[in-house]
């Protein structure tokens, strides 16, 4: 061989070495490939310069050199893997370095029975041909295809079901079957203009067709045309294929259905979640509504307790006034003279009050009368001596006062003056007390109208704070008797502009956290409520030893809603109410909390 | 002093209600040999019923407020029924907490219950049954 030899004649050479299954290639002595049949390599161009050793596995100056017979200068032939293929190597050497040509070993095989061979393979084409047909003609799909001026050159079964109208179609069109079919044309140009859409746009289209199956159900067929092109880039026939889509359809159908009654139920969500937000706004509403209720409550059960003692006490006090009245006039003020009812009557007057006196106190001061009298009014019968010691002691008479006692014991009755004395005196007392019981009476319904009283026109007005705290702290009176020790240290000069009935809830919900909070500790509760003026800013300051409240709960204690007192009847509004009651009077409340007291500050800037 | 052998027992922070009870009870408890004490305080009430014990004073009955300032009457009751399980106790409250009125009811460590406002025949017809089975 030349080294002018041509590459377009070297390729008709390996084009014909191809034909008889050898392989080869022309290399360089460093084993540089010059050129490359294409079977050896998928890029034959691109191997063009580089090593042979990249293609066959064997390295050209060692194993080579091992092979070469030194006598004949040619190598031996040997076998080599590529691809996964065996082949025979056979190399020459020549003037511009080596000639590889290659066998596959396995042909080498194959060719000894090649008519065989050709037999079986013509037999395997056979079978693919058959096993493409059996797809082409059970293939669920309508298939067709037709030649660039729409004539068909193929149907499958499905296409067109009748055997002789499928042989009839051959080289025919849709005008042709409408005719032969006598139908109208429409059908056929409908397809006729799909058609030219593909063969002008040289791309698939596709479409949807609605047509009735022979039983009359509703079908929906989707259908796809594209154009299949030659080498050259001109159309060389167009497929045509529909499958069957109405159950996908149908569920389409259905899901588009399922999304609209989706959309109507999210609608209507819509609408029930803004009633749920208007009814939980209104529930807000009456939850604080309640809570005012449960405020009242727990403000009747107080003022019922508060008001009943008092009412309790004129009651007995009416009676006992009635009862002694009774004893003065049916037995002693007839008896009596003029003076001694004027002695008695100042005597009432100028006694202090005495409510009650322990049984065993009374004896010791009656035992002490009774010896005093022995001894200095012997002439007393030793029978009036205990009746008139112990007269003496109820009506209050004290042993140091000898001039009463004197002039007493020295009368003529001093058993009836001395009922009197005790009578008027019991009256004198109970009157003081239905007095007092009364006032009692009358600061709870003033406290409670106060607090009441509606106040929603009222302007701001000015507020003393100490008055303001004391009136609910009256009122939580009966709450905090029960286990509070309560200190109350607020200047009575300190003055906000503000609305009392707001302040009113203002204290009653703290007063109320405070009495909860302390409800929850084993130890005696402490609850200190004092007053600070800072820089012009007015504090006060609620303090209790309840538990210490941690910093996350802090933080959320001023929500609306929040509440740790499950078991109370506490909705979480309070102190969030106090939040707003604040926020009205241009005031700012901070809360400080360690395990030995909790402080709510609360801070009213002029 | 030698004639007296009973007392009566009055416990409420409330002076008023001593003096109403002061009042009504003198009326049916015979003074000549009972005593009838008075305590604002529930611990000194506590202390001096001892005390009475001790002088052999046999306590009639205790009449307790339930809410008060250190302790409730339901405290104070098992408190003395515990050194004293004999003593009778009456409970006489506006403002007692149903549930420990209803323990102490089934301890039977209370003759009865009144509520605050009470009449004086209400009072009367617990405490009498009482008084009466003393002098029998």
């Amino acid at each position: 061989m030349q080294n002018n030899i041509s590459a377009s004649s070297l390729d008709l050479v390996f084009e014909s070495l191809r034909f008889s299954h050898v392989y080869c290639a022309l290399l360089k002595a460093d084993g540089t490939i010059i050129y490359v049949s294409d079977v050896l390599a998928e890029q034959p161009i691109s191997l063009i310069g580089k090593s042979i050793s990249l293609v066959f596995d064997f390295d050209i100056q060692k194993d080579l050199s091992n092979c070469l017979d030194s006598n004949t200068k040619e190598f031996k032939t040997f076998s080599c893997r590529y691809l996964n293929q065996k082949f025979r190597l056979s190399l020459k050497v020549t003037d511009f370095g080596f000639t590889l040509l290659a066998y596959p070993e396995a042909h080498l095989t194959e060719k000894k029975d090649s008519i065989d061979d050709l037999k079986a393979l013509n037999k395997k084409l056979e079978s693919q041909s058959a096993f493409f047909e059996y797809i082409l003609n059970n293939i669920p799909s309508d298939i067709a295809v037709f030649s660039p001026d729409h004539r068909y050159l193929f149907v499958n079964p499905q296409g067109i079901k009748d055997d002789k109208i499928r042989k009839f179609i051959i080289g025919k069109d849709d005008f042709d079957y409408c005719e032969f079919k006598g139908l109208p044309t429409t059908v056929a140009e409908k397809r006729r203009a799909l058609f030219d859409k593909v063969m002008q746009s040289k791309e698939e289209i596709e479409w949807e067709e609605e047509i009735k199956d022979a039983v009359g159900n509703r079908k929906v067929i989707l259908r796809k045309m594209g154009p299949v092109f030659d080498e050259n880039g001109k159309v060389n026939f167009v497929i045509g294929y529909g499958m069957d889509i109405s159950s996908r359809k149908l569920i389409e159908e259905k899901l588009s259905i399922a999304k609209k009654e989706i959309e109507m139920i999210n609608l209507d969500l819509e609408e029930i979640v803004i009633e749920k937000t208007q009814r939980n706004l209104d529930l807000a509403k009456s939850i604080s509504e309640q809570e005012k209720l449960v405020t009242i409550g727990e403000l009747s059960s107080g003022v019922a307790h508060d008001l009943n003692t008092p009412i309790g006490a004129i009651k007995i006090g009416a009676e006992s006034i009635k009862y002694s009245f009774e004893n003065l006039l049916r037995n002693t003020i007839s008896e009596c003279s003029q003076d001694q009812i004027i002695k008695a009557c100042e005597l009432a007057e100028s006694t202090n009050r005495v409510l009650y006196v322990g049984g065993l106190q009374q004896r010791r001061e009656i035992k002490e009368f009774e010896k005093y009298l022995l001894d200095y009014f012997p002439g007393i019968e030793s029978s009036d001596i205990n009746q008139i010691a112990s007269m003496l002691v109820k009506s209050n008479i004290s042993i140091t006062d000898t001039d009463l006692i004197q002039s007493i014991i020295s009368s003529s009755n001093p058993i009836a003056f001395l009922s009197l004395i005790f009578n008027l005196h019991t009256i004198k007392s109970f009157l003081t007390t239905i007095l007092s019981a009364s006032e009692r009476a009358a600061k709870v319904v003033s406290d409670l109208s106060a607090f009441s009283k509606d106040h929603r026109n009222d302007e701001k007005s000015v507020v003393v704070l100490h008055n303001n705290i004391a009136s609910v702290l009256n009122i939580f009176n009966f709450a905090l008797r029960k286990n509070v020790e309560v200190y109350f240290d607020v200047d009575p000069s300190l003055e906000i502009i503000g609305l009392e009935i707001k302040l009113f809830q203002l204290w009653s919900n703290l007063l109320k956290n405070a009495i909860e909070s302390i409800e929850e500790t084993e130890t005696k509760g402490v609850l200190k409520i004092y007053s600070e003026e800072r820089q012009g800013a007015i504090c006060i300051y609620f303090e209790n030893n309840g538990p210490y409240i941690p910093e996350e709960t802090q933080k959320l204690i001023f929500e609306k809603f929040y509440t740790t007192k499950a078991k109370k009847n506490g909705s979480g509004l309070g102190l969030s109410i106090v939040k707003s009651v604040l926020e009205e009077h241009n005031a700012s409340i901070s809360l400080s909390s360690d395990k030995e007291k909790t402080v709510f500050q609360l801070t009213f800037t002029r | 002093m030698d004639s007296i052998k009973y007392a009566v027992v009055c416990v409420d922070d409330d002076p008023f209600i001593l003096q109403m009870l002061s009042f009504q009870l003198t009326k049916v408890v015979n003074q000549k040999h009972t005593l009838i004490e008075y305590f604002t305080d529930p611990s000194e009430a506590f202390i001096n019923i001892d005390a009475l014990v001790e002088e052999k004073i046999d306590i009639i009955f205790i009449i307790v407020d339930y809410q008060m300032p250190e302790m409730t009457g339901a405290q104070l009751i098992r408190a003395i029924k515990l050194k004293h399980p004999n003593l009778k106790c009456i409970m006489l409250s506006g403002q007692a907490n149903p549930i420990s009125v209803e323990e102490l009811l089934q301890d039977e460590m209370l003759e009865s219950f009144i509520a605050k406002p009470w009449n004086e025949e209400v009072l009367f017809q617990a405490i009498q049954p009482i008084i009466e089975s003393l002098e029998a």
